[in-house]
């Protein structure tokens, strides 16, 4: 019996290595990352349309951008920026146990900015309590910064909605919406948030 | 490892050779401990995992009808009754009913028999659920995000300061199309009783 | 040399000292070596402390860039109560309100919570330590709390605290420090960056003011 190895052993254990080195790159540089594995689940919307995610479902009636907006309460601030109004209306769909308007936010290119808590808790939607199949309809403002409406990502802005604070793992309504193609006005005035199908 | 084999030719000489023995036969026993061991190991994690996520849940309901009384938690429960007052009726309106919405009221009736662990008769948080054979199950709490003026009722909830007899009304604000072909049923669940809650069937 | 039938030679002194570095155990001689280099060092001041430098001071009025916020402190005065905001001190307290401009240059709202101390403080006010809290942050425009600065959008902000009617008077001068949050991370369980403890990059002193039961704006 020859002991020693033959040469075709050997050239077979360096291909299985190479192999093996090869796959364990690979599987390496696709495993998602942190970000992709808790990346919140995006549901796609469309302005008038409603959304539905877990939970929740909003429908984007309108947005206006303007300089001066007051309140239904009678909120009215002053801002060195623009406001960017959005009438919404918000419901949960299988149980209000902890459903609440957690997560709204307008993105523009890489910058997000949150609903603005400034008109005061019962004068906008944001962080509000949702009722099972009762919709909740009423206003959003963002305070963006006077050339956001008119840079060149405006057009693709987006508006999410969720309903945690924290809008990991869970559904994610996105609305896109035309922030350079909406005029801005000089004021607006809102409503006070209202209970009840329109 | 080698055993023995005894082999007989047609011609009845015997040939006794050592055939090596098959790599399954030489592990069969490390593979069955692995496939009994694996799962009951998996299993035996998962469980204690999710026994205490169900154990804190309302999620084993005691089905009742609601003419029945039931003992549950420290108390004796019984529905007395349930109305619905619709939308757009007189009394609707008096109550400011959102647009598109009915008011579901159902009295229950509590006999409290018993205090809890602190020396009050227990809280308890009702909700109303609603489900159906092609209906999406839809649940409203008792004390939920609407809250309507007007209520006639003393006691909306349980209370730990009586401890005789009472009767309190929950109120449910509900969209108008809820009930049309599901059907309603009040659950009630104290915390001291988890995962049991009571589950009254309105009909 | 093992051999021992033989009388000892006498050794010559550098076999001698050859013998003995045998002999010497090689962690001794690296601790030793290392040893004899830091006394070397500690004559050119290797072994002082190292010098910390002391945060810029700027003056009222002035700009600072910060890592995630550009705050510009205008003024520092003392108030009676803001009632309106039902902000009302205890019997014999007053407020103490610094005035700043703030403007976010991160790609995200900022939320500045009352009960952190990490975007300013006050330093040198008897009966405020110096790591304190704000105790309540208001939006001067609309006195409303809950402060979220937008990105890009600059806002005029009151920081308050509350302090002892007679322990700062019209005049004193007060110390005003601007804080800069240092991120470690991305929190990896937890949503939102994980940050070290802020550390001050910019100091001012600021005479105060006082405006007495309130001025309307």
């Amino acid at each position: 019996m020859n002991l020693k190895t033959p040469r075709w052993r050997h050239a077979a254990n360096g291909a299985a290595l190479v192999a093996i080195l090869s796959a364990a790159a690979i599987v390496l540089h696709t495993t998602p990352d942190r970000d992709l594995q808790q990346s919140p689940i995006s549901v796609p919307g469309s302005l008038g349309e409603p959304a539905t995610g877990r939970n929740i479902r909003a429908t984007v009636h309108s947005v206006a951008v303007t300089e001066a907006v007051t309140a239904g309460t009678g909120w009215a601030g002053g801002t060195p920026g623009v406001w960017v109004v959005v009438n919404l209306s918000v419901e949960a769909v299988e149980t209000d146990e902890m459903a609440i308007l957690g997560t709204a936010l307008l993105r523009v290119g890489d910058t997000h900015f949150s609903a603005s808590t400034r008109p005061g808790r019962t004068a906008t939607v944001v962080g509000g309590r949702l009722a099972t199949g009762i919709p909740l309809t009423g206003p959003l403002m963002f305070e963006v910064p006077a050339d956001v409406a008119s840079s060149t990502s405006a057009a693709d802005a987006t508006l999410e909605f969720a309903i945690s604070s924290d809008p990991r793992v869970d559904s994610l309504l996105v609305v896109p919406v035309d922030l350079g193609d909406l005029p801005v006005q000089e004021s607006l005035d809102v409503d006070v948030p209202e209970w009840g199908a329109r | 490892m080698n055993e023995t084999v005894t082999e007989e030719s047609p011609d009845g000489a015997r040939t006794v050779t050592n055939k090596p023995v098959g790599w399954l036969r030489r592990n069969i026993r490390g593979l069955v401990a692995v496939v009994v061991l694996l799962p009951v190991t998996l299993g035996i994690m998962f469980a204690t995992q999710w026994i205490s996520y169900f154990e804190g849940w309302p999620s084993r309901p005691v089905n009742v009808r609601a003419g029945d009384t039931l003992e549950y938690g420290n108390a004796r429960w019984h529905i007395e009754g349930f109305d619905r007052v619709l939308g757009d009726s007189a009394a609707g309106r008096e109550r400011d009913l959102p647009a598109g919405t009915d008011l579901l009221v159902v009295t229950v009736l509590v006999d409290p028999t018993g205090t809890g662990p602190d020396g009050v008769p227990d809280l308890c948080a009702v909700r109303l659920e609603e489900s159906g054979a092609d209906t999406p199950t839809r649940r409203w709490s008792n004390g939920g995000a609407i809250s309507l003026d007007g209520a006639l009722s003393a006691h909306t909830s349980c209370s730990s300061e009586v401890s005789t007899r009472y009767t309190f009304d929950a109120e449910f604000v509900i969209p108008t199309d809820a009930g049309e072909s599901s059907a309603f049923s009040v659950d009630i669940y104290v915390e001291d009783a988890l995962p049991e809650y009571a589950s009254f069937a309105l009909d | 040399m093992t051999n021992r039938g033989t009388p000892r030679e006498r050794l010559s002194w550098r076999a001698g000292s050859r013998r003995l570095f045998d002999k010497l155990p090689t962690p001794w001689l690296i601790s030793g070596i290392t040893a004899v280099l830091l006394a070397f060092s500690a004559v050119f001041g290797g072994l002082d402390d190292a010098p910390v430098q002391a945060a810029p001071v700027i003056e009222p009025g002035a700009t600072h860039v910060g890592a995630e916020l550009t705050v510009t402190v205008s003024e520092a005065l003392l108030i009676d109560a803001f009632p309106e905001q039902l902000l009302v001190p205890e019997e014999g307290n007053r407020l103490l309100v610094v005035r700043a401009v703030v403007e976010n240059t991160t790609t995200g709202p900022l939320r500045l919570a009352a009960g952190a101390a990490d975007s300013l403080r006050v330093g040198r006010v008897p009966g405020v330590p110096g790591a304190t809290p704000p105790y309540r942050i208001l939006v001067i425009d609309d006195g409303s709390g809950e402060v979220a600065v937008q990105p890009g959008v600059p806002v005029e902000l009151a920081f308050i605290w509350e302090v002892a009617g007679d322990a700062v008077a019209e005049g004193d001068s007060i110390q005003v420090q601007l804080l800069d949050r240092v991120k470690i991370s991305e929190g990896e369980l937890t949503y939102g960056g994980l940050y070290d403890d802020p550390v001050v990059t910019a100091t001012l002193d600021l005479p105060l003011g006082d405006v007495g039961a309130g001025v309307s704006e």
